[in-house]
């Protein structure tokens, strides 16, 4: 529920936004999200609990993005992935541990 | 203050002016004529002020305040920062004497002891006003001017002669050199209180900190330029205050982040901190040194400081016309940003303890900041800024439920909240909130109305989903207080959902949220879209539901008295059932078999029963790919009547010609096979039918119905364009003796020869029929019959065989009246079933005609 209000501010930011970083949408009591939205329109929405956020730098956000934005242009490259359906593909798992491993 | 006598002029003059003191002595009976104007003067003409000569950005109306000479209004290096606007900004001593003689003798001794007081303190700004106008001539007037200048000779530029109340040159020199001695001592006090203040700054990492003193300094700074007219400039240090605190919040995970935020986190609110009951307080009290009172105090003066700003807009004559919203907005604005760093302060320095009290003072805080919006316009149907309203309603509906829940978690916390909701002033939001936490039923009813409140707003704001999201948490806590939910409430639209994605955890969400919903008895449109979507989402997984979903559905679709399409209730444009067509004989003839193979692909994740799918074809050759992309094709006409040729508009024939195919079904055909089940995944299915008609048909669409439930698409998979030729193959019929003469009441042979052009491979029936009621054919089983049918056994291409059939001419007194013999037979065989041609005998029995059918 808490990552599906977050695409409500994904809405409102993006048609504003300069840049695919929207910065922090949402955030309560456990958890805080973020926002990213590619040029294509693809929404991406990071969510991190408050303690974690807080100790986290913008720059490091946006870094975690354009990281995971690049594995993802990766893996739909994949000419056998179809648009929409869940992503499958070793690469890119491995690249989202990797992303992990770093930032903890 | 309370709410019910809150008004703007009352916010307004709850902020107390800083004033500027100047203090004076001696003789005061003729300066207060001057006090009054220079009052006025000071506090209507905004005057531009250079600090490090550059002018101040903006300009400052200076509050004048006289008073009688104390020593303790002298500025000295004892004064701290914030006592600084306690002391006098300007000295003045009063002389008005008659002659040199009398300043001598009465006012001297006075002035140097004034003097010899000023002295003593440093950076003293001082002035002495000698009025003149009782002197009786120049001559006097010049002697008394003289004797003083001699006294005070290094500081001429300090001595005003004010020789008459008329004199208007006099007069502007005095105000010019009172406001430069004003403008010395404001630049002098300010560039100390910067100083000291950029000093704590620099301090700020450091956990000996104070950052009640830096914080209670800065709002002082900001009131004095507030108090001086320069609102927008205080307004600014209001923010960047606000900012500062908010950033060592958002820093106090890091390492080096200064202990003085645990010394803020370690004090008790002990007070009960409003907005209404804060407007009155001048200066924050080292009792609301918590996180909480300093950041209300700091909403009081910018809300006071929003109206001060209005209020100053609005007198100008170019004042926009949305100046009301606009500020409407601005206190809101600040009211959310207030909010939220306070809940992110607990948030982040894990403070539990003042989660209750904060919840309650987020309550009435947006309540009460409503109230004074109220005052400008109505913040209900504020369209300029419908996400702030969504968002302090949501910060209400937040609070409530955070505190249900704390109070829930930690029950002992009532008892302490009660007391802390009763210290006074009580407020209308206090004794709501105290019947909420004494009572469960009541917590319940306050939640549903701010719940109701907030939906409306949230989707003024577009924000739909926040609304689910709210609507599952009222419905969360309802259900643990074992509180009937409202249902009605639920509102999951076809729009709302077409936004979520179609994934397992999107179908938990949504059978957690809706659960009660699900088991209710609605057939609406809405709760069909609903089940289906959760069946789409879980790929039919689960039974249950799609059990529910074609249960619904076959009730909807009796009360509609028709078959609910999948289309109108599916949320994702995706197809849901794809057609694929192998390839089949394009040309067909209308004797043959027909047999078309397709593989159907459901995407409905769960099976349909006793399904019916048909391939429908149009012979409607006007379409054009022109048409279909609705472009603009013009045809050329030709009108019989007038015998003139016209472009016309396709669109437009198209139209016209609808309206005529409707009426005519022959150019549509139809196959259709009925399958058992229809399964989720691939469905192989064959098609087999007569070919009944002829012409040109492609296929338009395909429909797949059950008795409660149709799907039709257009989208159809085909290696080659599925289009059907159906050809008409000439098959003749030929009665060989129809030239003999047939005579009444003779059994005679009529020999019919039938030739098949193309293969025939079903029996065929034959059927006789003569044009007269004479005729009689005699049958199978050697009866008369009046017209004879037969089935003709299959045919193979070119074959011609010959048939005999056995006939009688009745006699009757017609035949009687003229010739015995009737020569006008006229026989009308019917081949296939359908009257395939048609042959007559013409009366002279000569020649036959043959005529196909559709050809004529």
């Amino acid at each position: 529920m808490f990552t599906f209000c977050s695409l409500d501010i994904v809405d409102e930011k993006a048609s504003k936004a300069t840049e695919m970083y929207l910065g922090q949408l949402y955030n309560d009591q456990k958890w805080r999200s973020f926002g990213f939205i590619t040029n294509t329109g693809v929404r991406m929405i990071l969510v991190l609990d408050s303690t974690s956020a807080a100790s986290l730098k913008d720059q490091e956000i946006r870094l975690i993005f354009k990281r995971f934005h690049g594995h993802y242009c990766n893996t739909i490259s994949n000419p056998f992935y179809e648009i929409g359906t869940p992503m499958q593909s070793k690469w890119f798992d491995d690249g989202i541990k990797e992303l992990y491993s770093i930032n903890e | 203050m309370d709410r019910d006598s809150l008004d703007l002029n009352g916010l307004s003059r709850s902020f107390v002016k800083n004033s500027v003191i100047i203090s004076h002595a001696g003789v005061d009976q003729s300066f207060s004529v001057y006090q009054h104007a220079l009052v006025s003067h000071f506090s209507r003409s905004p005057l531009v002020w250079k600090i490090n000569n550059k002018p101040f950005p903006h300009r400052l109306t200076l509050p004048l305040k006289f008073v009688p000479y104390e020593e303790k209004l002298c500025f000295g290096p004892q004064i701290s920062a914030t006592e600084i606007t306690k002391i006098a900004f300007l000295h003045v001593f009063n002389i008005n004497v008659t002659s040199a003689d009398d300043y001598r003798q009465n006012v001297r001794h006075n002035v140097s002891d004034w003097f010899a007081k000023l002295n003593s303190k440093s950076d003293i700004q001082w002035i002495i006003v000698i009025n003149t106008n009782r002197a009786k001539d120049r001559k006097t007037k010049a002697a008394i001017m003289e004797k003083i200048k001699a006294d005070f000779g290094k500081y001429t530029n300090r001595l005003f002669e004010l020789p008459d109340t008329s004199d208007q040159t006099a007069f502007v020199a005095f105000v010019q050199g009172i406001q430069q001695f004003l403008f010395t001592h404001l630049t002098l006090v300010m560039e100390i209180w910067d100083k000291s203040l950029k000093h704590q700054y620099e301090k700020r990492k450091q956990h000996t900190w104070e950052p009640f003193a830096y914080f209670s300094s800065m709002t002082e700074y900001a009131r004095v330029f507030w108090s001086f007219g320069a609102i927008e400039y205080a307004m600014s240090i209001f923010d960047d205050l606000e900012k500062l605190l908010h950033e060592f919040v958002l820093r106090s995970g890091e390492q080096d982040s200064p202990k003085w935020l645990a010394q803020i986190l370690n004090t008790k609110i002990e007070d009960r901190p409003t907005l209404i009951g804060n407007f009155s307080v001048q200066r924050i009290q080292k009792n609301e040194a918590h996180y909480l009172g300093m950041k209300n105090y700091l909403l009081c003066q910018q809300i006071i400081m929003s109206i001060h700003l209005y209020q100053q807009k609005m007198k100008s004559n170019d004042a926009a016309p949305s100046l009301r919203s606009d500020c409407a907005v601005g206190i809101m604005q600040r009211a959310l940003i207030t909010i939220e760093s306070v809940k992110e302060f607990n948030n982040l320095m894990n403070n539990k303890r003042d989660i209750p009290m904060t919840c309650c003072w987020t309550w009435w805080t947006v309540s009460e900041s409503f109230s004074i919006c109220q005052l400008l316009c109505d913040v209900s149907h504020l369209n300029v800024a419908p996400v702030v309203l969504a968002r302090l309603h949501l910060a209400r509906f937040d609070a409530i439920f955070v505190l249900a829940k704390q109070l829930k978690l930690n029950p002992e916390d009532a008892i302490q909240l009660s007391e802390w909701l009763k210290i006074k002033p009580i407020t209308l939001e206090s004794k709501v909130l105290n019947g909420a936490i004494e009572s469960k039923d009541q917590m319940c009813i306050e939640m549903e109305k701010a719940h109701d409140v907030c939906v409306s707003s949230l989707n003024h704001a577009n924000r739909h989903r926040f609304v689910l999201n709210i609507t599952h948490q009222l419905f969360s806590f309802l259900r643990s207080n074992n509180a009937k939910c409202p249902l009605q409430k639920l509102s999951v639209s076809k729009s709302l959902l077409k936004t979520m994605p179609t994934q397992e955890s999107t179908a938990r969400m949504l059978k957690s949220l809706c659960s009660e919903h699900l088991e209710s008895d609605s057939i609406t449109e809405e709760m069909l879209s609903l089940l289906f979507f959760i069946s789409q989402c879980e790929n039919g997984k689960d039974s249950k539901i799609n059990e529910k979903l074609i249960e619904k559905c076959r009730k909807k679709a009796k009360e509609d008295e028709k078959a609910i399409e999948i289309q109108s209730i599916s949320i994702t444009e995706e197809e849901m059932i794809t057609v694929k067509i192998e390839n089949f004989e394009a040309i067909q003839n209308t004797d043959s078999i027909l047999e078309i193979r397709s593989i159907i692909d459901s995407k409905l994740g769960f099976a349909l029963e006793k399904v019916e799918v048909e391939l429908i074809f149009s012979g409607d050759s006007t379409g054009s790919i022109a048409q279909e992309s609705n472009l603009s094709v013009l045809s050329l006409q030709h009108e019989r009547k007038e015998n003139i040729c016209r472009l016309v508009s396709e669109l437009k024939l198209k139209s016209q010609q609808t309206t005529s195919n409707e009426e005519n079904s022959s150019l549509k055909f139809t196959i259709s096979s009925e399958i058992p089940s229809l399964l989720s995944g691939e469905n192989q299915i064959s098609f087999r039918t007569d070919i009944t008609k002829i012409g040109c048909f492609v296929l338009e669409k395909v429909r797949i119905s059950t008795e409660f439930i149709e799907y039709s698409t257009c989208n159809v998979q085909t290696r080659r364009p599925p289009t059907l030729y159906c050809i008409a193959t000439p098959h003749s019929v030929t009665v060989m003796n129809e030239t003999q003469h047939f005579f009444a009441g003779v059994l005679q042979n009529l020999e019919i020869d039938v030739e098949a052009k193309c293969d025939i491979p079903r029996g065929t029936p034959l059927e006789i029929e003569p044009s007269t009621p004479n005729f009689q054919f005699l049958d199978e089983e050697n009866k008369w019959v009046d017209s004879r049918k037969m089935t003709l056994e299959p045919f193979k291409s070119n074959e011609k065989r010959r048939i005999q059939v056995k006939v009688w001419l009745k006699i009757d007194s017609s035949i009687c009246e003229s010739a015995a013999v009737q020569r006008r037979s006229t026989l009308s065989p019917t081949f296939s079933g359908i009257p395939v041609r048609k042959f007559y005998q013409n009366h002279s029995g000569v020649r036959h005609r043959i005529f196909h059918q559709n050809t004529l």
